[in-house]
């Protein structure tokens, strides 16, 4: 995985605009298809890419660099982010946010979401069959079908031993067996 | 970037523009986890002299206790020091590769904002106030895995600590 930002850089982006852009430019793509993965509304969409990088700016600072590099802590902010706001969906509840990233959008914008939602349609169904599972199991699940983290990283995002990573992902793979092919592999590299 | 892309930067960056500046914090090359919220003012890493004392303990005017350590030497010694200073505490020093097995102890949650200051240097400097462990509270200082005073973790746990079992570091948490 790349470690592009050093932990001083990290430390930075939750006071420094420039910081925070070059973060923002390098990696606002990775968070919208991480989010196109679970939500198919183009304008909650929008609302939760803003609430992804607030929680980026507000929790920057408890960046470790022994804990993982900057996109494995990226991508455990954006799941406590994403799963909270969906969460609070299933109680018919919306969470008021400082920037409301709906409000930012133009048509074309919502083109531009709504393709990379279109393109994400497996994994989301995906991700809805994985409501029979523990939390602690789909965690794992999510990160190695739908993100295509290796097992290792996804025990470095989620702060457990490699070990549990890989008996929960053993344990979901075989209570998800249908939903998954049976070529699924975690072979892509997290950008 | 497109519209939506750009706007929300110009957005997040008057957020970020907004807030306070972070403490001041150096970059730190090795190891030295802290538990943020839960150590108290200033850590620092400063150079010594190579034949110095293993630790120090002192009490400052402001009642505030200094613990600086340069070597991982005597760990009771240090135990028995920050007691009589009125700090309970536990010291776990484990060769380099060994941590003591998590989850050992609760760890308190403080109001205290995690200002570090570290320099190079083979020198670990916490300062804690002893009101901090009022209640069952207890200072734990143990290595987590490298060598040298820049692995030691320092964390104030709220209740009883289990006594160390070595474990493999990278398997402990």
């Amino acid at each position: 995985m790349t470690s592009k930002p050093t932990g001083g850089r990290m430390a930075r982006i939750g006071h420094d605009p420039i910081a925070f852009e070059g973060f923002y430019r390098e990696h606002v793509h990775l968070v919208q298809r991480f989010i196109a993965r679970r939500v198919d509304d183009a304008h909650l969409a929008a609302d939760l890419t803003a609430d992804v990088f607030l929680a980026v700016i507000d929790s920057a600072h408890t960046y470790r660099a022994g804990r993982g590099d900057p996109v494995q802590w990226l991508y455990g902010v954006a799941r406590n982010v994403v799963n909270s706001e969906l969460r609070r969906q299933a109680r018919g509840l919306r969470a008021t946010s400082r920037i409301a990233g709906r409000a930012l959008t133009g048509s074309a914008d919502i083109a531009d979401i709504e393709a990379r939602i279109d393109a994400e349609a497996q994994a989301r169904r995906l991700h809805r069959a994985m409501n029979e599972l523990s939390d602690g199991d789909r965690a794992v699940l999510e990160l190695v079908a739908l993100d295509h983290l290796s097992i290792q990283d996804v025990a470095t995002v989620l702060g457990i031993r490699l070990g549990t990573a890989r008996m929960r992902l053993h344990r979901a793979r075989r209570r998800m067996q249908r939903h998954l092919s049976p070529t699924e592999t975690p072979t892509e590299v997290m950008p | 970037m497109n519209t939506f892309e750009e706007r929300l930067l110009t957005e997040l960056k008057k957020v970020v523009a907004e807030r306070e500046p972070a403490p001041a914090r150096t970059r730190f090359a090795w190891r030295l986890a802290l538990v943020p919220a839960a150590v108290v003012a200033v850590t620092a890493m400063v150079l010594v002299p190579h034949d110095a004392p293993a630790y120090a303990v002192q009490r400052q005017p402001d009642d505030t206790i200094r613990v600086e350590i340069t070597r991982l030497d005597d760990a009771s010694g240090l135990k028995r020091s920050l007691e009589r200073a009125g700090i309970p505490a536990v010291v776990d020093y484990l060769p380099p590769g060994k941590t003591c097995k998590k989850p050992r102890f609760r760890e308190a949650t403080g109001g205290y904002p995690s200002t570090m200051e570290l320099r190079s240097g083979p020198v670990a400097i916490f300062t804690f106030h002893p009101n901090e462990f009022a209640g069952g509270k207890a200072l734990v200082l143990q290595t987590s895995g490298g060598e040298g005073v820049a692995s030691l973790e320092a964390s104030i746990a709220d209740g009883p600590v289990a006594p160390c079992e070595p474990v493999d570091a990278g398997a402990g948490r």
